[in-house]
């Protein structure tokens, strides 16, 4: 128990320490964390400072390599559960229930929203009986909120959104408070009300901006980007999008950027300029399977298949959809996906 | 999660100040409002203050974030009081039932957690989730994002190198 203030004051300290000491380590481990996985853990990572210090890493890696995301925060989650008993309980059961967090988000990129349920069951335990960690607790079913809604389980999401955002809006924590309006409004927008889907993006981009998180920021735009072209509103998207796109570049976000390019080539969808969505969506889809990312690679390939049948290049979009579709199956991937397939293969 | 740990949390305070602060406020809040005992109170500040150490430099309003956290905290400590049953004044005292074995169960848990800290870290995560946490294979394929086929061949081998180990002594 840390008792005063001077001893809480040592905490911090020992904890900068180990931060510092991490540091030079990480992007080793980074450079293979898989093979990491399979070594014998050396005694001095088995830290605080190391355990979030690869949390970290594992949440830069999403946007460049899911799949290496997942390794690192797998590797970040055995550091937290094997982390000594010299520690608060309170701080290893935060830590574990990050890393585990990590491992949900890992896997929620690649489309495996049943493993990252099944994470996040796992850090909703570890932290289950920590009275003060209300907001991780929030955090977490906003994560979960975030998978059932690519899940389309969206009733599920919304009861969890709304619970989360008293507990943030009680701490001013106004990061969290602008990525639950981001989530709310994903989510009316699934649920076709593009008006309130427009009026929780724009909510969004004022205090994100202001509390220094310019990539929720840049998703808020690409989603007011979609809303727009949705609603007809074609400038406003395309003023949105170019707005995403450059801040997107400037993170370096590789897996974003390529969302964003999705939503442009869809906006060029909806506009009717169906060859330059082709020329785009190829390069979306192609960027999407390289980054392990199955699930929005099929669906840019819906698209693409749309974008081919408005051409009347039914033989080319008969080929894709037969492709699209096996690489689903092959992936486990959601059922929805697999509808919208079968139904355009039917053409 | 940002964690950027520091005797000053980049506010100009120094967070051993801030708890002397607000100590007496995030008790007396525990204790006043939420009718809390003194030295639960005083434990739910002193985790508070521990959360807050890793939060500070994203937090913008210190004293907010703290009330906040103390009345989460305090109204989390409630619902699970609310969930025990209160001895009877006069009586026996029963054992918790759990406890009845303990004596037996202690020692093969504490050399269990002892041997899953000695193999590698993808071993050490399968071992815990399948022994300590109690899933079943497929469930743990499904966490690591494996199949089930090398799940099963994972837990195997993955046993075997604690047990290799922890009679070794070796590998941690």
């Amino acid at each position: 128990m840390i008792g005063d203030p001077k001893a809480f004051a040592r905490l911090a300290a020992q904890l900068e320490a180990e931060r510092a000491a991490a540091a030079p380590m990480i992007a080793k481990i980074v450079s293979e964390p898989e093979r990491h996985l399979d070594a014998p853990m050396p005694p001095a990572w088995r830290t605080l400072g190391m355990a979030n210090a690869l949390c970290d890493a594992a949440r830069e890696q999403l946007f460049h390599s899911p799949e290496r995301s997942l390794y690192v925060a797998q590797l970040a989650a055995a550091i937290a559960e094997a982390l000594p008993d010299s520690y608060p309980r309170l701080l290893r059961a935060q830590a574990q229930a990050h890393a585990w967090k990590a491992v949900a988000t890992a896997h929620r990129f690649q489309s495996r929203h049943e493993s990252a349920l099944r994470a996040l069951d796992v850090a909703d335990r570890r932290i289950a009986n920590e009275a003060a960690l209300g907001i991780d607790r929030a955090t977490l079913g906003l994560a979960r909120a975030t998978t059932l809604r690519e899940m389309n389980r969206l009733a599920e999401a919304l009861l969890l959104v709304d619970e989360a955002r008293e507990v943030f809006r009680h701490h001013r924590d106004r990061k969290q408070v602008a990525q639950w309006e981001l989530l709310t409004g994903m989510i009316h927008h699934r649920l076709g009300d593009v008006v309130a889907a427009r009026q929780a993006y724009m909510r969004v981009i004022g205090p994100a901006r202001d509390a220094g998180d310019l990539h929720t920021v840049a998703a808020a735009y690409n989603n007011l980007g979609r809303a727009a072209a949705d609603a007809g509103d074609m400038n406003t998207s395309v003023a949105a999008l170019r707005q995403a796109r450059a801040i997107f570049r400037e993170l370096e976000m590789t897996t974003e950027s390529t969302r964003v390019a999705w939503s442009v080539a869809a906006t060029q969808l909806a506009a009717g300029r169906f060859d330059m969505a082709i020329q785009l969506l190829q390069d979306v889809r192609r960027d999407f399977l390289q980054l392990g990312m199955s699930e929005e690679a099929g669906l840019a390939g819906v698209d693409m298949i749309e974008a081919l049948l408005a051409t009347n290049a039914r033989t080319a979009a008969r080929e894709l959809a037969g492709e699209v579709v096996e690489e689903f199956r092959r992936a486990a991937l959601n059922e929805r996906a697999l509808q919208a397939l079968s139904f355009l293969q039917e053409m | 999660m940002v964690l950027h740990a520091s005797a000053d949390v980049g506010t100009g305070h120094d967070v051993g100040a801030i708890y002397e602060e607000h100590y007496d406020l995030l008790v007396g809040i525990a204790v006043s409002r939420f009718r809390i005992p003194q030295a639960d109170a005083e434990t739910l500040a002193h985790e508070v203050f521990l959360d807050f150490l890793l939060r500070a430099p994203g937090v913008n309003d210190q004293r907010a974030w703290l009330i906040a956290c103390i009345c989460n905290a305090s109204k989390h400590y409630l619902r699970t009081a609310q969930r025990t049953e209160p001895l009877p004044e006069a009586g026996p005292d029963p054992a918790d039932p759990r406890s009845a074995r303990a004596v037996d169960t202690w020692p093969d848990e504490l050399a269990a957690r002892e041997a899953f800290e000695r193999p590698t870290p993808r071993c050490q995560l399968a071992l815990r989730l399948r022994y300590l946490d109690g899933h079943t294979v497929p469930e743990i394929a499904d966490i690591l994002g494996t199949t089930k086929r090398y799940a099963t061949k994972l837990i195997g081998r993955c046993l075997d190198q604690a047990q290799r180990r922890y009679v070794g002594g070796g590998g941690k």
